[in-house]
């Protein structure tokens, strides 16, 4: 048991000098002054590419850390809580909701810069809400499928609405704004955004570290997460508005961001068993490296940028798919 | 009712009905429970055996009257000490993940841990000794829904332990077991009775109640139940009555079996 201590010690203490490295990686990545990496020496000799890497790398990078971490830790919440492997962020109307909102906010207020986080932020909210007050009237099976039931309603609602947008938006100028949004990037990414994503974000997740190890107790039927002392409604609701307050903030600065918040905590239920207390962590680490990776391929692999959505939905199907098709790994202690 | 002055659950003028149910399953039903005690509810299927569980855990809630469990309204005990006082072994749990035995049994532990901890060297310690007590250490690093169903029964028991309740509740312990599962079961039980622990579990198995109850209460839909010494309860005429076929009751090695229908 000693030696799996220490050897979980040090896989985790691994981890995070990956993250490390990757986020610093990142920074030296791109295509300037050329394709690929540059030398930690470029600091002193080229203002250019410092005021590049302070102003535009480094606030992408940490905004690219925060949303992949957000949308894993949300999705291992999720899936724990509602009993469902297969429920990410998207599911509970929060994500159809954000993007309704994004999409009035182009229509109705295309030039004023805070408007799309803000109105995704409180449409991605209502979107929850909806669900959640939908589910209580649903009067047919247990809460958590009519929770699901509800969220699968609402995101329908939000859709068509958004589509109703799509069509009343101008083809020129709001409707590839509605669509790249949609397809999700971090082209806005820069210190205001940082400044902006980052205190709910850190407050968020910071919480739901702190209760990691008690959401395990949420994947059980309510009347046994009650017997062992626990308040299953009041927790679940806690847990799941915690993590669409920090989905709701990174996507309104990121966009559609689909994928990950189902496949990471997958992943980190493989490598570390059902455990949130050490999934959980794992999978927000796991989360901000597969984000950070993509966007390092977003914006440098072509001389154009490919919208983020796109790779990570690509990478997270193709992930999935081979995950799902290995064979299962005896459990450790 | 009873010869102890010691209740470690009171059920006082409780009245209850489904929402959907025009009669009441329970109306105005008084019932004590015996501090230390085995108590065993049993009664055919729908007779509310599984509800009287959930009023006693304090999962429903009774229309009218109330729950007390060692003298204090049940409402009025935070969630964490009741989780410290009493513990449930339901029948089968969902599980949608690929818990390992021991992960699972620590969540045993959630009472006893502040809202922000997680288990530490002592939880551990506390669960395989539980573990190790029911028999199952061997499964400790399996995943629980690769297990078969007694395995899971027990492990099921074993995390209620890991909870040290001073009241336990167990739903159907011997449903759907195999001979050998069902005498670990109640050799486990027997275990749990002679430690002094009030123990309460449904059964429609009589057999199993001639061998642990001291009390047992019958109990009829829409009838008020009837509670009383196991020898006086597990009689023909009162079983035959219960279920509806005749019974017979045997003596065997020491051991006395019901035979059923003609």
């Amino acid at each position: 048991m000693i030696r799996d201590r220490s050897r979980r010690v040090f896989r985790n203490a691994g981890l995070v000098a990956a993250l490390i490295a990757v986020f610093t990686l990142s920074l030296l990545w791109g295509r300037y002054p050329h394709v690929g990496f540059t030398r930690l020496s470029i600091f002193t000799t080229d203002p250019l590419a410092r005021a590049l890497i302070c102003n535009i790398r480094l606030p992408r990078a940490l905004i690219a850390v925060m949303l992949g971490a957000s949308l894993a830790a949300a999705g291992t919440i999720l899936q724990t809580v509602l009993g469902n492997p297969l429920v990410e962020p998207g599911l509970l109307g929060v994500s159809q909701g954000a993007a309704f909102g994004a999409a009035l906010a182009i229509l109705l207020a295309g030039g004023v810069y805070w408007s799309i986080p803000v109105s995704a932020s409180v449409f991605g909210l209502m979107g929850l809400a909806l669900s959640w007050f939908l589910a209580r009237k649903i009067r047919y099976g247990g809460s958590i499928l009519r929770l699901v039931l509800a969220g699968v309603v609402v995101s329908a609602f939000f859709s068509s609405g958004l589509g109703v947008l799509k069509y009343l938006a101008d083809p020129r100028s709001e409707l590839p704004d509605i669509t790249f949004w949609l397809m999700g990037g971090l082209t806005s990414a820069d210190w205001p955004s940082v400044a902006r994503t980052a205190p709910p974000v850190i407050l968020t997740l910071s919480l739901i570290v702190l209760v990691r190890w008690r959401i395990n107790l949420l994947s059980l039927d309510d009347r046994s997460a009650f017997a062992l002392g626990s308040h299953p409604g009041r927790e679940r609701l806690v847990l799941v508005v915690l993590s669409v307050i920090a989905v709701a903030t990174v996507t309104a600065t990121a966009g559609i961001i689909s994928w990950v918040g189902l496949l990471v905590p997958h992943v980190a239920r493989k490598l570390e068993g059902a455990d949130t207390a050490r999934s959980l962590p794992l999978s927000m680490i796991l989360g901000a490296m597969f984000v950070l990776v993509c966007d390092d391929i977003a914006r440098g692999l072509l001389t154009g940028e490919i919208p983020l959505g796109l790779l990570t939905a690509l990478g997270g199907a193709l992930l999935f798919a081979l995950l799902m098709t290995r064979k299962e790994r005896p459990l450790k202690g | 009712m009873t010869e102890k002055t010691d209740i470690a659950v009171i059920i006082d003028d409780v009245t209850f009905s489904w929402p959907v149910s025009d009669s009441p399953l329970f109306e105005k039903v008084n019932l004590d429970f015996p501090s230390g005690d085995t108590t065993c509810l049993i009664g055919p299927n729908g007779s509310g055996k599984t509800t009287m569980m959930e009023l006693i855990l304090g999962w429903r809630r009774a229309i009218a009257g109330g729950i007390r469990l060692e003298g204090r309204t049940i409402s009025s005990i935070p969630s964490r000490e009741r989780g410290r006082m009493m513990a449930l072994v339901p029948q089968e749990e969902r599980l949608p993940f690929s818990y390992s035995v021991l992960e699972y049994v620590l969540l045993g532990r959630a009472p006893y841990l502040p809202p922000l901890a997680t288990p530490g060297k002592p939880d551990r310690k506390l669960a395989l000794e539980a573990l190790e007590r029911v028999g199952i250490a061997h499964l400790a690093h399996r995943a629980v829904p690769m297990l078969s169903g007694g395995e899971k029964r027990m492990v099921l028991i074993t995390r209620a332990l890991v909870q040290e309740p001073r009241i336990l509740l167990l739903d159907e312990p011997a449903n759907h077991l195999d001979p050998a599962n069902r005498e670990r079961v109640m050799e486990i039980l027997y275990n749990l009775k002679s430690s002094g622990i009030t123990l309460i579990i449904s059964s429609h198995e009589p057999d199993m109640v001639t061998r642990l109850a001291d009390w047992v209460i019958l109990l009829h839909a829409g009838r008020k139940p009837v509670m009383g010494r196991s020898n006086a309860m597990i009689v023909p005429e009162k079983l035959s009555e219960l279920y509806g076929v005749k019974v017979k009751i045997v003596e065997a090695e020491g051991r006395r079996i019901i035979l059923w229908g003609k």
